[in-house]
């Protein structure tokens, strides 16, 4: 296309406020949540709340083996539970429908939205029961006899990519859900002329979204249209698969998210839990809900991927670095959903914060008899930058050469292109790194003794602001739109498709309306994410919903500003650009002849014009395409966001215990719209990071049988546990982002578990290169360390899985 | 999962609920906070289950007081909460208090009783390292064959048995928790991973009487090492006439690790448990000794 974004919106972005103007954007206090008070008073509707009149409930039959054949299904027993109504097999749905997650790989959707013949997982879906209470669907659903031949499980991703192995999906195709390779350079050059090579290996372990809102969905079916209302990050790409596995077209589906409980990836794709309450009420005539308890979530939703990691690395002696070859396995759990992109976001995230010219990459992603492994908070990077990051420090010791110090000699730096095409733009980095190790007093690091119980430790990363692709099949490739409606009544509506899932897009919607127009923010209402009702977004991932659709938004609500000024300049005889919108009025600057109210300029607008209203419509592309999945090439996102932390430890020696007595984080998010928000979004990310680095893990025995399924052995950190925590906003405005803005909800929790990682091995003077480091292990780890010397830990197995893994497979992406 | 359907019969007297479970037998649970019987319930543990008998309209359980001499008489309904922040049990005996603070999370402690955590006999109850190590005693209500006293030693007779026999229409209506003297102290220290809401890896709570600077008497309970919580009689005796120097210490908790037989879960693998005790029994005989006022 001859015209760019820019030109297109030209006209529309000449009538923005400018920064020195801004009454909202950015001031601390200025406005407050636009649900706060829905949700303190716990009136805020979420999914569970949506009761219907003559509502009848759903429960699923989920698979106790981790891979069998399914032989039989009976439903004798479970027909006599008083109330029963109905029963659902894998058979009521469209053959070869199968769920995934981007239209644009729909070749690789691989959920049935019930097993047909065979189940991948323990709690994979075979059947589902519908009853006039939740109590008789559960018993109901107790008393479906399923027979099954159990197969063996596959549950170590290696064992899963050998040739031998049974195959999990397809016959034919090495049990990989997708591999990515990236080349960059001349690696072999590099490392033959390199003074400092290495060859590390690192492990993360299988976590979970521990979402508070466990995933549920309520639907009707009247006039032969079904209405779900559904726990979901993506209303737009929810209604496309719900569709796709109904077997209807999209017209038929409305799609409403109501209140969501915390997303975190782990409400990205769709469930069984969302397609069987749909058919239900197409059998029954009636509202049909289906709401997840806490071990069906843990079983039958996402989870991160555990990554095994070789990294090779080419250093000078100075600290320059040269190249990097690495493998990152994934492992993908039974199916491939939102899981797809994360082998190529690892290795996307491995190629900074730092410059690196030649590289070497691969990742593959096997399916295991696992629970399938998705989209989590930092895609990848939590376990990309545990590993690269601690593998920093690593070099930097080998070399003498101090680890802050080394991350400053290779540091991105603004407006500087990676070797495979990534386009940096705004980025303070350096400043994020010199704010955390000044906080942390890094220059006197030494005053705690290497070995002493106590240590600070640093590290850095970088995330994609705006992840540009847009899941489903769109015109110029768009990622979102927005409407704006000013109204004479004295308000304006914003139709926004983002969805608010609890980090704030509805308040940041809502505020960048009214800072445009000059309104209070209860003069503006939001409409939002409901398919009918709100136009089009791809969804609340990737960290790309202040940036695209806070965009989308601004464009909408300047196009309708742009409409309002132009038919003002043209009473007024100025240029549209001459006319503020402030405290509800409309007027030129020191010019008493000219001022009106908001109410008055919208009516004199629609005076003129036949009383049609002036509204305005907008959107955002991120101009990319789908190859930088396939080729790894170009630039993936709008703008990236860089991190720093630093942690203060304190280990108990005896037991392990380790005690974050204090973190700092250092975040370059842009202009900070909403600084609580910001605040909000940095202090959860090292909550989760802390639960990344030293508490969580899902554990399971040797039949794939998950052993921790709740919140009792399943340990997330607490109130308690949590650090003392400073946050520093280390930023300057983005030339791209809405109102100067980059993200701040995801990268933020990419350096928590590296840094921590990092002070542990200092306080405690072993390296670590597994996680979680839970008072057990760190105990094992440490009487070893004091009986045998050994000073490294973790991924012992690795080294020799690595060697015998065979070759890559060719010819796909 | 949505619990299963039951009966459920609220008692207005002892004797009522006591009559009721006898005949019901193992069909029949009493309930006071119902913090462990409705997850049972849940997760469909107790399948025969079908009526639920309901204490706390039972007039008289909830009590908590303390006479000069004698101690703490704790009720059978007297919350875990109540115990916590009771200003009186923090003044004469932390430790109880700090082991009800142990348990679970505050919305729990806000229902839970201890006479249902120890009644529960989870190996790894709180609150029971301290009951024992205090040498407290319960009351047992039956209604045809009266009240009885039973000794803590005694209350933990085999892996979820209790010397409470719900099947004969046994109730437990009261802990009673002697003073601690002069020279006496207590303590106890749970390990889990968390800083709190968390299930104790092992618990360890130690009494001591001392004679000047040296052990006149101890007595050490250890739980989550075996299938209830023990006593560490080796490490008693180790200590008795012994002065509390680091040396000491650390042997005692050697021979108290000895003592105990952990298992492998999935929260902590036995030898793990096992080097905890050491280390734990050496922070709670410490942390006994240094609560003895002056």
């Amino acid at each position: 296309m001859a015209i760019k974004q820019h030109d297109y919106y030209k006209d529309i972005e000449s009538v923005y406020k400018k920064p020195e103007d801004y009454e909202l954007a950015g001031k601390g206090n200025a406005y407050v949540r636009v649900d706060a008070e829905a949700k303190v008073t716990g009136k805020a509707v979420y999914t569970d709340d949506v009761d219907l009149p003559d509502m009848w409930y759903c429960k699923l039959v989920h698979s106790p083996y981790a891979h069998a054949r399914i032989k039989s299904i009976d439903f004798t027993e479970a027909k006599k539970v008083p109330g029963v109504k109905a029963f659902l097999t894998g058979k009521d749905f469209p053959e070869g429908h199968n769920l995934g997650n981007p239209e644009a790989f729909k070749e690789l959707a691989d959920k049935e939205p019930l097993c047909r013949e065979k189940v991948r997982m323990i709690g994979d879906e075979v059947a589902a029961v519908c009853a006039t209470t939740e109590e008789a669907a559960t018993e109901a659903a107790l008393k479906v006899k399923v027979e099954y031949e159990p197969l063996k499980p596959i549950l170590d991703p290696f064992e899963a990519m050998q040739p031998d192995a049974l195959p999990i999906h397809y016959p034919d195709q090495e049990n990989l859900s997708i591999f990515t390779v990236m080349n960059a350079g001349d690696p072999d050059k590099a490392f033959a002329e390199a003074d400092y090579t290495d060859c590390h290996y690192y492990k993360t372990q299988q976590m979970v979204h521990a979402a508070l809102e466990p995933h549920g969905a309520v639907a009707k079916y009247e006039n032969g249209e079904w209405t779900i209302w559904t726990t979901t990050q993506g209303a737009y790409v929810s209604r496309y698969w719900i569709a796709w596995g109904l077997g209807v077209p999209e017209s038929q589906v409305r799609l409403i998210k109501p209140m969501v409980g915390g997303g975190f990836g782990g409400k990205l794709d769709v469930f069984a839990h969302e397609l069987c309450p749909c058919k239900f009420a197409q059998m029954t005539g009636h509202p049909v809900k289906c709401i997840l308890k806490r071990d069906e979530v843990f079983m039958c939703t996402r989870t991160r991927h555990p990554i095994s990691f070789e990294i090779q690395s080419a250093f000078t002696k100075e600290g320059k670095m040269l190249a990097k070859r690495c493998i990152h396995i994934l492992d993908g759990g039974a199916y491939g959903g939102s899981g797809i992109a994360a082998n190529t976001l690892s290795l996307i995230c491995a190629t900074f914060p730092y410059k690196v010219e030649n590289i070497d990459m691969h990742a593959r992603r096997p399916y295991t008899n696992h629970p399938a492994s998705g989209a989590m908070r930092g895609y990848s990077a939590c376990q990309v930058h545990f590993a690269h990051e601690v593998h920093m420090d690593e070099v930097a010791n080998a070399l003498n050469i101090d680890p802050l110090e080394l991350r400053r000699k290779n540091e991105i730096t603004p407006y500087y292109t990676g070797p495979t095409g990534l386009e940096f733009t705004s980025c303070c980095f350096d400043e994020c790194l010199t704010a955390c190790a000044d906080y942390i007093d890094w220059e006197h690091r030494f005053r705690f003794e290497e070995g002493s119980g106590e240590g600070i430790g640093l590290s850095g990363s970088g995330f994609m602001s705006g992840t540009g692709f847009p899941v489903l099949v769109t015109p110029h490739y768009c990622s979102t739109a927005a409407i704006v409606r000013l109204n004479r009544e004295g308000y304006a509506v914003v139709f926004s498709g983002a969805n608010d899932i609890g980090q704030g897009c509805d308040t940041v919607m809502t505020m960048i309306v009214a800072e445009e127009l000059g309104l209070r923010m209860d003069e503006v209402k939001l409409v939002q994410s409901d398919t009918t009702a709100t136009p089009w977004d791809a969804g609340s991932f990737g960290s790309r919903v202040t940036f695209l659709s806070g965009n989308a938004t601004r464009h909408a609500v300047g196009d309708a500003k742009y409409k309002l000024l132009s038919h003002w300049a043209g009473e007024w005889g100025c240029k549209p650009q001459d006319i503020t919108m402030k405290d509800h009025r409309v007027f030129i600057k020191g010019d008493p002849e000219h001022n009106i109210s908001y109410n008055e300029a919208c009516f004199g607008y629609e005076e003129t014009n036949f009383g049609r209203c002036c509204a305005g419509v907008g959107s955002f592309c991120h101009e990319g395409d789908k190859d930088v999945y396939v080729k790894n090439v170009g630039n993936y996102a709008t703008a990236y966001s860089f991190s720093a932390s630093a942690a203060k430890v304190k280990v108990d020696m005896e037991t392990g215990q380790v005690d974050v007595e204090d973190f700092v984080f250092g975040h370059d998010c842009g202009r900070p719209l909403n600084i609580r928000a910001v605040e909000g979004q940095i202090e959860g990310s090292v909550a989760m990071g802390l639960g990344f680095s030293c508490f969580e893990e899902c554990l399971y025995d040797e039949n794939g049988v998950i052993l921790n399924p709740g919140f009792r052995d399943y340990r997330f950190p607490t109130a308690l546990d949590m650090p003392h925590m400073k946050t520093i906003i280390c930023s300057e405005q983005d030339p791209e982002g809405p109102m100067g803005a980059k993200e701040a909800g995801e990268g933020s929790t990419a350096p928590v578990g590296s840094a921590i990682a990092n002070a542990i091995m200092y306080a405690t003077g072993i390296t670590l290169r597994e996680l979680p480091i839970t008072p057990e292990r760190l105990w094992r780890m440490l009487r070893e360390h004091e009986k045998t010397g050994k000073s490294a830990f973790g991924a012992e197995d690795l080294p020799d899985k690595f060697a015998n893994m065979p070759p890559l497979p060719e010819g796909r992406y | 999962m949505a619990l299963p359907t039951f009966d459920y019969v609220k008692a207005a007297s002892l004797d009522e609920a006591s009559e009721l479970q006898k005949k019901a037998g193992n069909t029949a649970m009493i309930m006071a906070g119902g913090t462990d019987i409705i997850p049972l319930l849940r997760d469909r543990k107790r399948t025969e289950l079908k009526t639920i008998i309901d204490i706390k309209g039972i007039p008289g359980l909830d009590g908590l007081t303390y006479e000069e001499g004698k101690g703490l008489k704790i009720g059978g309904l007297t919350k875990l909460y109540t115990i916590q922040n009771d200003p009186v049990v923090n003044e004469k005996n932390k430790a109880v208090a700090d082991a009800a603070h142990y348990v679970a999370s505050a919305q729990i402690r806000r229902k839970g009783t201890m006479a249902g955590n120890i009644c529960n006999a989870s190996p790894s109850a709180d609150t029971a390292p301290i009951l024992i190590a205090m040498d407290a005693s319960v009351k047992i209500y039956n209604k045809e064959t009266g009240e009885r006293t039973v000794p803590m030693d005694d209350f933990f007779t085999g892996f979820k048995k209790t010397a409470v026999v719900p099947e004969n229409g046994d109730i437990l209506t009261e802990i009673d928790i002697p003073d601690l003297g002069p020279g006496e102290g207590s303590a106890y220290l749970d390990h889990s991973v968390r800083k709190a809401m968390d299930l104790a890896i092992v618990g360890v709570a130690a009494w001591l009487k001392m004679d000047g600077r040296k052990v006149e008497d101890v007595r050490l309970a250890l739980g989550g090492v075996a299938i209830t919580p023990i006593r560490a009689p080796k490490a008693e005796a180790f200590l008795k006439g012994k002065e509390l120097t680091d040396d000491v210490l650390e042997q005692a908790g050697e021979i108290a690790s000895g003592e105990c037989s952990p298992i492998d879960d999935v929260r902590a693998s036995a030898e793990y448990r096992t080097d905890m005790i050491r280390v734990y029994t050496k922070r709670a005989v410490k942390k006994a000794a240094d609560s003895i006022k002056a």
